[in-house]
């Protein structure tokens, strides 16, 4: 069970630090009578962390990354309503925290490829996509406070790349991250999950994963990706990715957990927010049954299984986020990953 | 990571978070059909400020909330390049609420209402000479900056773009915003971020006293009594008119404004260095200018009190701990940490 969840945080340091990424280099000599660019370079593409580690702190931290068009803060940090996100209550379980920025976003927004930025009202399209519920109104169940401000704090957590997203760039961001950390369990959100994926390939310090609502980028062995899934419109088709079979392997090597909220239909449905997730379920567990089938440990967790209900897209900072956070502190308790750090004299 | 292994007593944080402020929504026109879910009545929100704050045990009556420059973010407040504790952790331990904003438009506050164009050009080294750390590739002689690569590289990381045009009233209007949520508050700047914050403090009396890092753009001045551009190697630094009746709340709280060092006193062909002498220049008549209507501005030379070597970004400097003492002492005799 949680603790602490009213009490001041004890913090033995804090900090941010850039990983990974890339410099380009302009050929000629550097001027400095001249503000020219010949001769310069330009560093950009990292990944960017805050981390918080508190005074008592268990063995493995946690690294959280986002999804698209998020950042660490805005999905991880304090919740729209205000109160306390996964940094802080899982701060307060003594875990180490680090909030990951991916390449191109948020605090890691300097990119060595330009980009062009053209924002679109689309915050109809998120509060279904989002399920939220069908626009203007809400599911009846929908672990969302339905103030307007609150909504609109929602909205304004938006953030948009800074440069085109590319898999291997992030995930290279994202495993170099890890690496600076050292031993960790890994927590993906929608689009972050398919880079978890990614980066999981590249380190071999992630310990564990867990992955809420992952929606693109599911990978298999060469040769045995299950066929696409088309949506209920016969717009919407969500493909698998195919890795070779070594890199696949290393997701056998850890316990891994894929949670999804509520209001996901079983069958083909109309509401474009709810299937769009209906296929995601299906490829999920098409990737879980082949990790498995290697010999890992990966289960897929639909959350009104548990008897959890109402949950949209982001359940870590709906509601009933303490229920959600207590599910995935019994799974860390259950795969060992939860245990306290041997006391090291500094 | 760098670690500094020097014993501390840990952080004691009673609340911390973050919210947006400020912003704007637009519209498009039509009506939203949720099973195309097409552009058609859909809406944004964007053009808002973001803050992270941090609330320690016993904290002060005042906070501070801090305002990076161009090209930067709250990064500039966090652990230094060299990983040691920036003014975000240093004042914490001084019992002071902090509020750490990224202007609209910028790092977590990227979502703007108009579209915005990145160029990536190559300009590392421009900014090595801009934050007078040396004239590449030779540093400043006794510059407070680390000289080990992986530092240089945190360094450079600390860039980040506009993610569309930089527009100071939307960027004052988004701060003030983020200071009226804080209620009581010190505005601390850094650069570029003085400009807009003069016109934040006009915009929110919730700012109680303005610590300016080495401003040395978009002075305001009341009409009529405006300075013409003044030339540098690196182009004309240019200060603004306001109404005088808006000017007037500059000259109700106390400002100080601190300079590095390695700020030559003559014209010089190196812009980085030369922008900072014409900067000074507009500042001096500045202060002037708010001191004549009643206020109460000060300027501060480090190395006139016998602290050499800071660059442009002298909260992270090796000597940060001594640039702190120098605000508390300055905060402590205006009365503002009560």
């Amino acid at each position: 069970m949680l603790k602490n969840l009213n009490g001041s945080m004890e913090i033995a340091e804090q900090g941010i630090f850039m990983a990974g990424g890339r410099m380009i280099q302009k050929n000629d000599k550097f001027d400095h009578d001249c503000i020219a660019t010949s001769g310069q370079t330009i560093r950009g593409d990292h990944a960017y962390v805050f981390y918080q580690i508190p005074v008592k702190h268990k063995k493995y931290p946690l690294i959280f990354l986002h999804g698209h068009n998020q950042s660490g803060m805005s999905t991880w940090g304090m919740t729209p309503d205000r109160r306390d996100g996964f940094q802080n209550i899982f701060l307060k379980q003594d875990f180490s925290v680090y909030l990951l920025d991916q390449p191109r976003r948020g605090e890691a927004g300097r990119s060595t490829e330009s980009y062009s930025i053209i924002p679109e009202p689309d915050e109809q399209r998120m509060f279904n996509t989002y399920r939220l519920g069908v626009w203007p109104d809400y599911y009846e169940n929908a672990q969302y406070d339905r103030r307007e401000e609150i909504l609109d704090q929602f909205f304004r957590r938006n953030t948009p790349n800074t440069a085109a997203f590319d898999l291997e760039i992030v995930s290279a961001g994202v495993a170099a991250a890890i690496n600076k950390v050292g031993s960790s369990v890994l927590i993906t959100h929608s689009q972050g999950g398919g880079v978890g994926w990614s980066s999981v390939m590249k380190t071999d310090c992630v310990k564990g994963i867990i992955s809420y609502e992952p929606g693109s980028n599911f990978v298999f062995p060469m040769g045995e990706a299950p066929n696409p899934i088309t949506g209920y419109n016969g717009i919407d088709v969500l493909c698998p990715q195919e890795v070779p079979k070594e890199d696949f392997l290393k997701l056998t090597k850890m316990p891994v957990v894929i949670y999804y909220g509520d209001n996901i239909p079983k069958d083909p449905c109309a509401d474009p927010g709810m299937d769009h997730w209906r296929m995601r379920v299906i490829m999920a567990n098409h990737f879980a049954k082949a990790v498995n089938s290697y010999g890992g440990d990966a289960q897929v967790v639909c959350l009104p299984d548990k008897g959890i209900f109402g949950n949209g897209h982001f359940p870590f900072q709906e509601k009933n986020n303490i229920e959600v956070a207590n599910e995935m502190m019994q799974f860390l308790e259950e795969k060992n990953l939860a245990g306290e750090a041997i006391l090291m004299r500094r | 990571m760098a670690r500094d292994d020097r014993m501390q007593a840990p952080l004691e944080i009673s609340a911390q978070g973050s919210f947006a402020a400020g912003g704007t929504k637009i519209k498009n026109p039509g009506v939203f059909d949720v099973s195309t879910m097409k552009p058609e009545g859909q809406t944004l929100h964007g053009d808002h400020a973001y803050a992270f704050y941090q609330i320690p045990k016993d904290t002060r009556k005042l906070s501070m909330v801090f305002l990076h420059g161009n090209f930067q973010s709250k990064r500039s407040w966090e652990s230094t390049p060299d990983g040691r504790e920036g003014f975000q952790n240093i004042f914490l331990r001084r019992r002071f609420g902090v509020y750490l904003v990224d202007q609209p438009r910028r790092g977590e506050a990227g979502r703007a209402s108009i579209p915005g164009e990145i160029t990536a050009g190559c300009d590392d080294q421009m900014w090595f000479s801009i934050a007078r750390i040396g004239i590449w590739p030779d540093f400043f002689e006794g510059v407070q900056f680390p000289r080990d690569p992986e530092s240089m590289e945190q360094f450079f990381r600390l860039a980040t773009p506009d993610t569309a045009a930089f527009d100071i009233e939307i960027a004052s209007a988004g701060v003030a915003a983020v200071c009226d949520k804080a209620k009581n508050c010190i505005l601390i700047t850094h650069s570029k971020g003085g400009g807009t914050g003069w016109l934040t403090a006009i915009k929110s009396s919730s700012v109680k006293a303005i610590v300016a890092y080495e401003p040395i753009s978009n002075f305001v001045f009341p009409e009529g009594e405006t300075p013409e551009p003044e030339a540098s190697s690196f182009g004309p630094i240019a200060a603004s008119s306001i109404p005088l009746d808006d000017f007037l709340a500059l000259t109700k709280v106390p400002i100080v404004l601190y300079y590095g060092d390695n700020i030559p006193k003559m014209p010089s062909q190196n812009p980085g260095q030369d922008m900072m002498r014409a900067g000074i220049i507009v500042a001096k008549r500045w202060v002037d200018t708010v001191n004549a209507h009643g206020g109460d501005a000060t300027m501060i030379f480090l190395p006139e009190r016998g602290i050499f070597g800071n660059t442009h970004s002298m909260f992270s400097d090796l000597n940060n701990l001594e640039v702190a003492d120098l605000l508390s002492e300055w905060l402590a005799e205006k009365g503002l940490d009560r």
